[in-house]
């Protein structure tokens, strides 16, 4: 019972995680760098979406939109002001300057908001005991929208003409120009969808916690380690790492005390790169 | 590195290994150590009846000190503390931790962290309909976090902290001056500093952390005058007498390794979600 409780913990805590984790692994894909930038843009939309939940006084589902959309606009503006002109100097200096855009945005957020924690306005629900099992209700809606989002981007990848651009260019840019798809619009739209995800996943965490400032950079390392055992720039990939990330964290409290639960998603990338550079999904090893 | 830099340190932490280093007297604390505060919340605790105590703690150099010095006050009273479970910051949810820290069946949870980690905790809690009596230390529970959750989450939290000497004399002028009606332990805390480093440099008659060093408890101990306020002391000390500084937020005597011999703590309970003073111990 106490496995099986565990894992139950672990897949709705990876099922969130996947979110973000596949907003990473979707800029690595098409324009080949780890954007870490993803951690202020998780904050960004975890605050969009408390403006929208408290200030305004939107349901946490339409909270939720407002977090995407508002995440994904400075996505979009942080990439063209800031990183754009890093990606010439090469994929290091870009992730490097990634950071460096991390912390001034994570700081403007703390400038705007101040310091100190904030919840959004939601009653809190005792857990359903299901045959032993405890689920907690948000979590549970946390899960069906972090599934319906993640079916809807499989879908637009799948089957929309701009999806299929996104994919061609991660797969092949040089073939993806010849063919005439505009590298700087796909790269647009990349930037928009997965910072995105990544405030709507911060919003995601917040709405079962709390949010501050640093939201978005207390877990960012368990998302780059989700991407990376997945498969940097594989989307289905970022969703099985992430569960493996989840699920591995939890099920390690069988053999080790909570206070080494991150060593989990440590030893995880180590074993991955070891034995299989390209990841779990992964096509190349980049 | 402040010895090596003949730089003398005030500190507010209550880790007991802060005061073991190798500071050579360039270290003094006006917080009171683990074994001190975790000996005042064991008799807390024993006062409202409990004999089953479960932590669940944040890892930190306080965790196991404060588990052992917790201990050391329990059992000689028929208390025990039947789990102890150490988390790791920065988590969006501990349900795992705290279904471990059960497993022990507690009557009362002590929980030992930050404001944003005990939040998810009581949370969590809650959520797993875990309606024990829960203790906190008072930094991690203040209002301001309070108002951030549900009034039912925060139900049956008791906080406690090293408080402020509020009957003293040295509280009442540290009040005025700060302009607040009622200045907390660490605000105390720092007024004392301000008003120790000037009469310490008043005695030594040199600013430097060697001066500072030596000359400390010759102005915050022993058989002089004692004195409420930089201001006060510097007058005496003008007057060629000996002075002893007693503070705001206690009496500001240190041991030989730096830490304060003893203060008073103060205990809040949280009632529909606001924090309402219990007691003064």
């Amino acid at each position: 019972m106490e496995v099986l409780q565990l894992i139950v913990n672990g897949l709705m805590a990876g099922t969130i995680l996947a979110v973000p984790a596949i907003g990473l692994t979707a800029i690595f894909a098409v324009l080949r760098f780890t954007n870490f930038a993803l951690a202020s843009h998780m904050t960004i939309g975890a605050f969009a979406g408390y403006v929208a939940n408290v200030t305004f006084g939107l349901p946490a589902v339409a909270s939720l939109g407002f977090a995407f959309l508002i995440a994904g606009l400075i996505g979009v503006l942080s990439d063209e002001i800031v990183l754009k002109a890093f990606r010439r100097a090469g994929f290091i200096t870009t992730a490097i300057g990634s950071i460096a855009l991390t912390i001034a945005l994570e700081n403007l957020v703390r400038f705007i908001f101040g310091n100190q924690l904030r919840g959004y306005n939601l009653p809190i629900q005792r857990d359903w005991v299901i045959s032993g099992i405890r689920i907690s209700p948000q979590q549970v809606e946390n899960f069906v929208v972090a599934v319906i989002v993640m079916a809807a981007l499989f879908a637009f990848l799948a089957f929309t003409r701009t999806g299929k651009s996104m994919r061609a260019v991660a797969d092949n840019p040089m073939l993806a120009a010849i063919k005439g798809i505009n590298a700087n619009a796909v790269a647009r739209i990349v930037s928009f969808v997965a910072m995105g995800l990544a405030g709507l996943g911060g919003m995601l965490i917040g709405l079962d916690t709390t949010i501050d400032p640093l939201i978005g950079f207390k877990t960012i390392l368990q998302i780059f380690a989700a991407a990376v055992v997945g498969g940097l720039g594989s989307i289905p990939g970022a969703v099985v790492g992430a569960l493996v990330v989840g699920v591995g964290e939890e099920l390690s409290l069988l053999v080790l005390t909570p206070a080494y639960r991150t060593a989990v998603g440590f030893i995880a990338i180590l074993l991955v790169l070891t034995f299989r550079p390209r990841g779990i999904l992964g096509q190349r090893a980049y | 590195m402040c010895w090596e830099s003949k730089t003398f340190l005030m500190t507010v932490s209550g880790a007991d290994s802060i005061t073991l280093l190798p500071h050579q007297g360039f270290l003094v604390r006006t917080q009171p150590t683990s074994k001190l505060q975790a000996t005042a919340h064991g008799e807390f605790i024993l006062s409202q009846g409990a004999k089953r105590v479960g932590i669940i703690g944040i890892q930190a150099p306080f965790a196991l000190p404060n588990k052992e010095h917790l201990e050391n006050t329990l059992k000689p009273k028929g208390g025990e503390v039947v789990s102890h479970v150490i988390y790791e910051k920065d988590k969006p949810t501990y349900r795992s931790e705290i279904d471990q820290m059960m497993r022990g069946r507690p009557d009362y949870i002590y929980t030992n962290g930050y404001a944003p980690d005990t939040v998810v905790l009581l949370r969590d809690m809650y959520r797993a309909g875990i309606d024990l009596p829960k203790f906190a230390q008072s930094y991690a529970v203040p209002q301001p976090t309070l108002d951030t959750i549900p009034a039912e989450v925060s139900a049956k939290v008791f906080t406690g902290q090293p408080s402020a000497d509020i009957e003293s004399p040295a509280y009442k002028l540290a009040a005025d001056r700060i302009g607040e009606k009622e200045p907390d332990g660490y605000v105390s805390q720092a007024t004392d500093w301000a008003s120790m480093a000037v009469l310490t440099i008043a005695k030594a008659k040199e600013v430097s952390g060697v001066a500072m060093k030596d000359n400390i408890r010759k102005i915050c101990q022993g058989s002089g005058q004692k004195v409420y306020s930089a201001v006060e002391g510097l007058k005496v000390l003008g007057e060629g007498k000996e002075i002893n500084y007693e503070g705001a937020s206690g009496p500001c005597d240190f041991t030989d390794i730096g830490d304060i011999l003893g203060c008073r703590f103060r205990y809040m309970h949280v009632v529909k979600g606001k924090l309402e003073f219990l007691k003064l111990v």
